[in-house]
Parts: C-alpha cells; sequence; structure tokens
C-alpha cells in the first residue's frame, strides 16, 4: 500500500492516463531528432555526390547538417515552445471543469502536492523521450560520420538550452492556467506572456525609428537580457544571423573555438531562460494554492489581472493602430503636433473599442462593454502620453550623452566604405561584418573628444532628420558608448563636415580607433594563408604586384605608416597616391586593399625596395590614351571621349585624382563623379590584377573644355540604369 | 464529528452559504434538503474541502478540512456530476482509488460492481447515467473512509437500486462505522435514511434536527371552532406555522409536541380538533413558507 501511493507510482499512473500526449510529444521528438538527423544526412550524400565533392567536404557537409539539425543554428525551439505550452495548459487543465475540480480537489492530497505531480508529470513527459530521442540521434549522426568533437560540444549545449526554453514556457503555461478559467484564455494568457515584451519592443524600435533622430535600427537586435522564451530565442536567432559572419562565415566550417564562442554568447539568455522557469514554477504553485475551485469556467479570475491585462491590450492595440496609421502616412511630417493630435485621436478610438471588446469577453457580457471605463481612459492617457513623449522627445534620447564616468569606452563606426575585409585574429571565419567587427575591437577612451563628437553629430542629425534635401553636409556614423554596467547605448550620428578637425583628429588618430578601422592590426588570417595571395600595387593607371609572401613586412610596414599619420585631417583633406591590394591566387579576387598617402614612408619603401613603386597619377608620364567619361545633362545621357595629345594629357591629370574608397572621412562633396577617368599606359598590368582605384576630378576642378569635347565628339556609352557598361 | 461554526461563502456577491453553524456526529446519517439554490451542494462542497469559505471554521475530527490530507483520508465525496477518467473501467478507477486511499477494500469494490451488473473492464462511457451514479457510490462504500459525502444521490436510480444502495449504507454504518451526509430534494429518502437533517433556505439553515424530534415537535393540526373568536384565541394560542381553510375545517401546521398542543388546546372551545403527524415534506413546505418561500405564490403568479 505504501508503494503504491508513492510519488512516482502516482507519476508513472498519472503519465499512462494521459498516454495520447505523451505519444504525441514522443512522436514530434522524434521527428525532430532522429528521423531529421537521418534523412538530412542521406539529403547532404545525394547532393555531394551529385556535385561530386570529395570525402573530406562531403564530411564537412555532413557535419554542417547535423549542426543544422541538433546544434546551435536550427529552428525548431518554435516547436518546442508550441509543445510546451499544449503540455502544461494540458497539465492543469482540469482546474477549467466543475466536475474535475471536485473530483481531483476531494482526493487526500494537499494541493502543494497535487501541484507537483501534475507539474512534474509535464516534465517528465518531455524530458525523458528527449534525452533518450537526443542520445538516439547523436548516435545515429556518430554512426554515420556527421559529428566532430565541437559539433558535439554545440548539440549538449543545443540540448540544454532548448530544455530551458521547454522549462520556462511551460512554467509560463502552467502560470497562465492558474490566473484563467478555461482553455481559450489560458492559450491567450500564454500568448501575452511570450509576446508582450516583442510587441512592447517591436513598437518602441518603430517609434523610436520614426521620431527620434539619432535612433539606431539594429540596436533593436542587440544583445540583451529578455525574459520570454520565445522572444528570446527569437532575438538570439536575429543575432546570430545579423552576426552570422562572426561565427560561422560563408563556408561549411564550424571550429571548436567558433563554437564555444556562440555558447558564451547564448549561456546568459539560456540561464534567464531556467530561471524564469524555476521562478514561475513558485509563482504558479502560490497561484494554485489561492485559487478558489468556484473559478472554473471563468475567464480571468483575478481583478488585478483583468485590469492590467485589459489595460496592456487596449494600449498596445491603440500605439499599434497608430504605428499603421504612421507607416501608412510615410513621411517625416508624422513628427509634426498636428499629425500626433490626430493620431491621438485615432488611440482614443482604438483603445475604447480594444477595451470594450477585452471587457465583454471577460464577462462574456457585451452589456459589459463600458463598464470600469477608467481602465479606458488610462489606455487613452498612456497612448497619448507614448506618442507626445517620443514625438517631442521628452526622454531627451537625441540629445543624451553619458556622463563620462559611468563610460568605459566608446565605438566609432562610419557608414561609408565597405570595401575593407574584416578577419578574427583566431582565423574563425573569412570575413566578418564591419560592423560586428569594429564593435568587437574597437576601444576609444577618449571619452570627452566623443562627447564632442557625439553632441555635434546628434545636434547635426536633429536639424536634417525632418529634411528632405539630397545634399550630403556630413558624415553618417553609427556611435556606440559602452558603459561600466556593461550597457551598450547606440546612436546614429550625422557629423557635419565643419566639425572641429581637432576633436576628431583625437579620435581617429588614436589608437583605439586605428587598431579596429584598419584589419591589418588583426590579420592573423593573412599571415596564415599569404601564399594563397599576391599583393598588387596601383596609382589608377598601372598595376605591379609581388608574392604574397611578402606579406608580413608590408603589413609591418603599413601597421607602422597608421600609427605614425594616420588621423582625421590626413583623412579627409589628402587624396591618395596609390593603392595596396591583396588578391587571391587561385580565384583573382580582391580580398583587401589599404589606401597609400604621400607620407607613408614605409609603404612606400617596401614598394621600392620590391620594385612596386608608381608615381602618383598626376606625374605620370607614359599614358598614351586618357578617356573620359561623363554624364551630359543636356542631353541626358553617358559619354565618353579620348585623348591621345600628351599635352591634353598632362593637363588632365594635373586635376585628376585617384579615388580613395578607403578613407570613411572623405566627404562626398571631394570628388565629382559625374565624371571618370580611365587611362592606358604602355606598361603590362599583371595577369588577374584588380584594383578598387578609380581616377576622377576634384570637385570643382572638371577642365572646362572636357564638357565641350564630351557634347560634341563624345560617344554614347552603354549604361545599366544610372551605371556605365564597361 | 463534523462541525461548522458561522460559515459563509460568497459567489459573485451572493451569499450562498450564509452564518451556518451545524454538527454532525458520528454513525448519524445526516440529511441536506432545502430549496433550490438553498446552498446544499455548496455546503457539501466545502465539508468535502473543495470549496474554501470565506469565513468561518469547517472542524472534522477536530481539524480543519481544507488542503488537509490527513482529514481528507476520512472523507469520500460523492458530487452531482460525476467524473471518470476518459475510457477507463471500473478497473482503471479501482487502480487509481487505491492509490488515493489507503484502506481502499477491492475484494469490496469488485464484488459489488460484480453483484450490480456493471462489469469490471466494461468502458465507462458506455454506462447510463444510473450506472454511473451507481458505481459512484460504490466507489466510495469501497474507499474505507470514516465520512461518506453523497450529493444528489437518489437522482438517476431505478427504486430497486434505491433500496439497494439504502441497504448498503446501512450496512456500511454497522460493519465499518461510516457516517453518511446526503444531500438530496428527495425528502421520502431523506425521511427514510436520515437520523438528522439540516433544512437550508437561501444560504441559511432554517432547522437542524433529529428526524423524530423534528417529526415531533411540529404538528397538523384539524380544528373546527364554534366562533371566530374561538379561532382567533387558539390563533393566538398555538404555535402556528401557516394554517389552510376549508370552509369551517382550519388546519393549522404548529410548532410543539402532541403532549403540549393537547394542553392548549384545553383552553380552547372547538367543535372537532384532531392532531395528526407530519410528513417531512410538510415540514419542509411549512418552515419555507414561514421563511418567504411560498410555492402558491409562485404557482399563482
Amino acid at each position: 500500500m505504501m508503494l503504491e501511493n508513492s510519488f512516482w507510482i502516482k507519476e508513472w499512473k498519472l503519465l499512462k492516463r494521459r498516454g495520447a500526449l505523451a505519444f504525441f510529444t514522443i512522436g514530434v521528438l522524434l521527428f525532430l531528432l532522429p528521423f531529421a538527423t537521418v534523412m538530412t544526412i542521406v539529403r547532404s550524400d545525394q547532393v555531394c555526390r551529385a556535385s561530386e565533392y570529395n570525402e573530406v567536404m562531403t564530411k564537412l557537409m555532413r557535419v554542417y547538417e547535423v549542426n543544422q539539425v541538433l546544434g546551435i543554428e536550427h529552428l525548431w525551439p518554435v516547436m518546442i515552445i508550441g509543445l510546451a505550452v499544449i503540455i502544461g495548459i494540458r497539465s492543469f487543465a482540469w482546474l477549467f471543469s466543475a466536475e474535475k475540480v471536485d473530483f481531483y480537489e476531494s482526493q487526500p492530497e494537499t494541493r502543494k502536492e497535487r501541484y507537483w505531480l501534475f507539474y512534474i508529470n509535464g516534465i517528465v513527459m518531455f524530458v525523458v523521450p528527449f534525452i533518450v530521442l537526443y542520445a538516439i540521434s547523436i548516435g545515429l549522426a556518430f554512426l554515420m560520420d556527421g559529428l566532430t568533437k565541437s559539433v558535439l560540444a554545440a548539440i549538449i549545449f543545443e540540448a540544454l538550452r532548448i530544455f530551458g526554453v521547454y522549462f520556462a514556457t511551460y512554467s509560463l503555461s502552467v502560470a497562465s492556467v492558474m490566473l484563467t478559467g478555461n482553455a481559450i484564455f489560458a492559450l491567450c494568457g500564454v500568448g501575452f506572456f511570450l509576446c508582450v515584451e516583442m510587441v512592447f519592443s517591436f513598437l518602441y524600435s518603430m517609434f523610436a525609428g520614426t521620431f527620434f533622430a539619432t535612433y539606431i535600427w539594429s540596436s533593436s537586435i542587440s544583445k540583451k537580457i529578455i525574459l520570454s522564451p520565445l522572444y528570446g530565442y527569437i532575438n538570439e536567432f536575429a543575432c546570430l544571423e545579423v552576426n552570422k559572419n562572426i561565427y560561422f562565415g560563408d563556408n561549411y566550417m564550424r571550429p571548436k573555438a567558433m563554437i564555444l564562442e556562440t555558447i558564451r554568447e547564448l549561456l546568459p539568455e539560456t540561464v534567464v531562460f531556467f530561471a524564469i522557469g524555476i521562478i514561475v514554477m513558485f509563482i504558479a504553485l502560490y497561484l494554485y494554492q489561492k485559487r478558489q475551485a468556484e473559478t472554473a469556467g471563468s475567464t480571468v479570475i483575478h481583478k488585478p489581472v483583468r485590469i492590467v491585462s485589459r489595460l496592456i491590450v487596449s494600449w498596445l492595440g491603440a500605439l499599434g493602430c497608430m504605428l499603421v496609421f504612421m507607416l501608412w502616412m510615410m513621411d517625416r511630417s508624422v513628427a509634426g503636433t498636428g499629425m500626433m493630435i490626430c493620431m491621438c485621436v485615432i488611440a482614443a478610438i482604438i483603445a475604447i473599442v480594444l477595451s470594450g471588446i477585452v471587457e465583454s469577453l471577460f464577462e462574456a457580457d457585451i452589456k459589459k462593454f463600458f463598464k470600469d471605463y477608467w481602465v479606458t481612459a488610462a489606455a487613452i492617457v498612456l497612448s497619448c502620453v507614448y506618442i507626445f513623449v517620443f514625438g517631442l522627445d521628452l526622454i531627451g534620447f537625441d540629445s543624451y550623452i553619458p556622463k563620462a564616468s559611468a563610460v568605459k569606452d566608446a565605438v566609432l563606426i562610419n557608414d561609408g566604405n565597405e570595401d575593407m575585409t574584416y578577419t578574427d585574429e583566431n582565423g574563425l571565419s573569412d570575413q566578418m561584418e564591419k560592423q560586428a567587427y569594429i564593435e568587437k575591437y574597437m576601444h576609444i577612451t577618449d571619452v570627452e573628444a566623443m562627447q564632442k563628437i557625439a553632441e555635434a553629430g546628434q545636434s547635426h542629425m536633429r536639424e536634417t532628420f525632418h529634411s528632405d534635401s539630397d545634399e550630403s553636409t556630413g558624415w553618417y556614423s553609427e556611435l556606440i558608448w559602452n558603459m561600466k554596467d556593461g550597457r551598450k547605448i547606440h546612436r546614429q550620428l550625422y557629423i557635419p563636415y565643419d566639425i572641429d578637425e581637432n576633436v576628431m583628429d583625437q579620435v581617429v588618430g588614436s589608437d583605439g580607433y586605428c587598431r579596429a578601422y584598419f584589419p591589418i592590426f588583426n590579420d592573423g588570417y593573412f599571415e596564415k594563408n599569404k601564399k594563397r595571395y599576391n599583393i598588387f600595387y596601383s596609382n589608377g593607371a598601372d598595376v605591379t604586384e609581388t608574392d604574397g609572401e611578402k606579406y608580413t613586412e608590408f603589413a609591418d610596414a603599413y601597421r607602422k605608416d597608421v600609427e605614425e599619420n594616420y588621423d582625421f585631417t590626413l583623412a579627409c583633406d589628402e587624396y591618395p597616391v596609390g593603392e595596396i591590394n591583396i588578391g587571391g591566387k587561385d580565384n583573382w579576387g580582391l580580398i583587401e586593399s589599404y589606401t597609400v598617402y604621400k607620407g607613408y614612408k614605409n609603404t612606400i619603401a617596401f614598394l621600392n625596395k620590391n620594385n612596386m613603386w608608381l608615381d602618383p597619377i598626376d606625374e605620370v608620364t607614359d599614358v598614351t590614351k586618357l578617356t573620359i567619361s561623363g554624364y551630359i545633362d543636356d542631353v541626358g545621357e553617358y559619354r565618353d571621349v579620348d585623348f591621345e595629345d600628351p599635352d591634353e594629357i598632362k593637363e588632365i591629370l594635373k586635376n585628376t585624382v585617384m579615388s580613395a574608397y578607403n578613407s570613411e572621412w572623405k566627404k562626398a562633396s571631394d570628388y565629382d563623379y559625374d565624371f571618370s577617368v580611365e587611362v592606358e599606359t604602355d606598361k603590362r598590368k599583371p595577369d588577374g590584377c584588380m584594383t578598387a582605384a578609380g581616377l576622377f576630378f576634384r570637385n570643382g576642378d572638371v577642365p572646362q573644355d572636357i564638357l565641350a569635347r564630351l557634347i560634341d565628339k563624345g560617344q554614347l556609352v552603354e549604361t545599366s540604369g544610372d551605371e556605365i557598361v564597361y | 464529528m463534523i462541525r461548522t461554526e458561522n460559515l459563509v461563502k460568497t459567489f459573485d456577491g451572493v451569499k450562498a452559504v450564509n452564518d451556518i453553524t451545524i454538527t454532525l456526529k458520528d454513525g448519524e446519517i445526516f440529511g441536506l434538503t432545502g430549496t433550490n439554490g438553498a446552498g446544499k451542494t455548496t455546503l457539501l462542497r466545502i465539508l468535502a474541502g473543495v470549496l474554501r469559505q470565506d469565513s468561518g471554521a469547517v472542524i472534522i475530527d477536530d481539524e480543519p478540512v481544507f488542503d488537509n490530507r490527513k482529514v481528507k483520508e476520512k472523507l469520500f465525496f460523492v458530487p452531482s456530476d460525476l467524473y471518470f477518467f476518459p475510457n477507463s473501467s471500473p478497473k482503471d478507477m479501482e487502480e487509481y482509488y487505491a492509490t488515493e486511499y489507503k484502506n481502499f477494500n477491492k475484494e469490496r469494490f469488485e464484488k459489488l460492481v460484480e453483484d450490480f451488473g456493471l462489469g469490471m473492464k466494461r468502458r465507462i462511457q458506455t454506462y447510463s447515467k444510473g450506472m454511473k451514479r451507481q458505481l459512484a457510490i460504490i466507489i466510495g462504500l469501497s474507499a474505507g473512509t470514516k465520512y461518506l459525502f453523497l450529493d444528489e444521490t437518489f437522482d438517476g436510480l431505478d427504486p430497486v437500486m434505491r433500496q439497494a444502495v439504502k441497504s448498503l449504507i446501512a450496512e456500511n454504518m454497522s460493519d465499518y462505522g461510516l457516517t453518511p451526509v446526503i444531500a438530496s430534494h428527495n425528502l421520502r429518502e431523506i425521511e427514510d435514511l436520515c437520523d438528522h437533517v439540516g433544512l437550508l433556505h437561501e444560504g441559511g439553515i432554517l432547522l437542524s434536527e433529529d428526524v423524530y424530534d423534528m417529526k415531533s415537535e411540529i404538528r397538523k393540526l384539524q380544528c373546527v371552532f364554534p366562533t371566530d373568536e374561538e379561532q382567533r384565541k387558539a390563533e393566538k394560542i398555538l404555535s402556528v406555522l401557516n394554517c389552510k381553510a376549508e370552509g369551517r375545517l382550519r388546519t393549522y401546521t404548529v410548532r410543539g409536541t402532541e403532549e403540549n398542543i393537547q394542553e392548549s388546546l384545553k383552553e380552547i372551545e372547538t367543535v372537532y380538533a384532531e392532531i395528526l403527524p407530519l410528513t417531512l415534506e410538510e415540514i419542509f413546505i411549512s418552515e419555507t413558507e414561514a421563511a418567504g418561500y411560498d410555492v402558491r405564490k409562485l404557482i399563482l403568479d
């Protein structure tokens, strides 16, 4: 008898009674785990056979696929969330029926004992098949040669994370049952818990992006602590996608360091899932112990919960409708006061309707539409306050500059120039996104200078935010304050062209800036693979080359030149004399570009030593032909014209400068991009060379007769849209 | 012993149980009856520990009931709306209850199930309403508890089954010391079975007495008076609950023992007077009419 009454015997009997749900759970996991593992490996092998991949590549693909199914990158935690909701609600759904309440509550058990019996049953129902099927899947992956140690680590971590997602969602579902009286409202409750944070965040991002000039959209998916397992999973996935190159690059390699890095990134959120699960588990127990049995069949059983949920739903609904209205308007005039008042009227109407509908549903009586109208009034007031706080920036978002004492360091990322290739020094990947790389490696410690730049940039951003002008008057940049308390504060800046150059020099010329901006300070990847590359030098007309084995020597020289010379004044005011490019031997692709300035003595010495040096374009004398292409407004077409007269060529070259794609601090107005210059000399260009350099005229320095020549003698140039087809 | 002290339970502003204080002694059958919505089921659910009272106390064997495992091991509740596990058979329910109730008597249960022709392995969902009720009662009688709470027990049972159930209850009382508490509209059954009756009306207890005492303390008196004056005198002296007139014949429901009434009659001149016993139904109607629940008014209006 004692044995029959034991907790685990009761658990087993309860599990047997809930056999249908248990079988459903097993079925879902069977499909997601071992079945999916086998199917993806088989499919991968078929694709590899059809593509005639070798054994190494085939194994690589298998490992990649196994990681997709069982490891960190998979998509099916959403299904686990669904499973947790179903099991969580089903476990305690008897509370919704008066007959079942009479049945269970009259049994000789305390509520606490009954709670743990049902709660743990829902955990066991998932965990046991989950562990078994995960182990089987790992075994199958191993037997089918689709596993490496690092991917195994990822899989084990992911299993833990999946359980965390399940645990948190399951607890929230149980808590939702405790707060409600029927299954539909319980489902709505879980949906509320899982989504409300995401909805708040989304609405905040949309409002901030519309009203705050300095708001950056990508900051909305930055890493932060999130309570909802659904939102947490989605946000982690979005972050992994956005920063995919940090971890996985463009190929299928999944090396150990990369996996460990990802695990470190995901660990805090995983801990949060477990914390949520535990805390809510006890809250749900408390709610059950306080629950009145007669609430079976009602809607939301606690009046404060009704009030709060009604308020939040009507408030968010009003904000959502205002958002739709803003998107429909689709221009910056939405920020005007008149428009804000109009939005408040819309919000009021929506709040009244939603609030009334929610109350009617709670009471199951349409006549209760206007009951507790003060809740509706509160929703209206909140919506209006929200719109005016954003519209008038009452929280000072656009003018916020943190105190220096609270800042650890800062990051400044210019929006221009995407041509440099960033790789991690550990060789985690071929390439990283510029944004992610600089954010990781830049540490500007001159906070005072950054504050001045922030003030100027934010002010200019505010002034131009509502302007329709196309004219460029500054540099768009992103500023990230890394605070001492761990927070990251992002702001969009529009640094004006007339900013104090000395302040910019302090930042742009600093070690903290240069070491992150120039990937040459973190070039372990290139060092390791230099045999695969050639080094090219171009002055815009010709190209010279040397073997990539010289990379170390070049890199040392260039780093020294950057440390000694590079600052804002150089980058802004000077035009380069040439450009060094790193290109692949096998595929002739351009991998990296480095601008060379007149003052880069070490780099120029390297070039001279290796017979690579070429005179700057305005000093070149062996041009055989020069072609100018330009857009003629009067006739509305692109034309080009050739010059072969040496004197004319010399005159034209005096005003010709090399583009500085790698200089993010050049003004858009420094070049006249309506005209481009192509130069031919009698020097042979190396096979497979490429250069990012182009030749243009300085703005305002286009020779007067060029236009006349183009109109008079110019040949029509084939274009595709606004682009010349070469 | 079961005791309630100033028990109150409110649903949405309506007092379903209004300040009830009663005592149920061990070894007696307590019958709970009353008008519709009187609070019988609510009271029973509170006694069974299903509902938590808003105020007051429910004490069973000197311990509060709600959320008390030790007390609940002593009681079994058979509600009016029954629940069995989906696709289950009596065998499955036996397995379940054997884990919940330490003293569950499997042999007795199986014997009763067979005796009632229910079939141990037959799916309960194929049973009629009456058969389900029989099964629920059998489970309750086999649970081996000290108290058995039965809500609307005899609904759906045919007369033969009713007799069988009554016999079983009596047998359990004598053999196992069971104390049943039965809530029912069926006053005939309560009158036959119960030792003590509680009459509920609008959440409150109108009376709670031994059946014998109740019947002996309220009588029907049929009289014919020679004059109106004698009639008025009689109505003053006697504790009249209600009165029906058919010509000169007056039929009174009078509170008091036969002896007391006869004593009172000595002071009054009557042409004809006869003291008759009341059925429980007549007592019920009289008491509730006195409390303002007039059935005739409902019919006529």
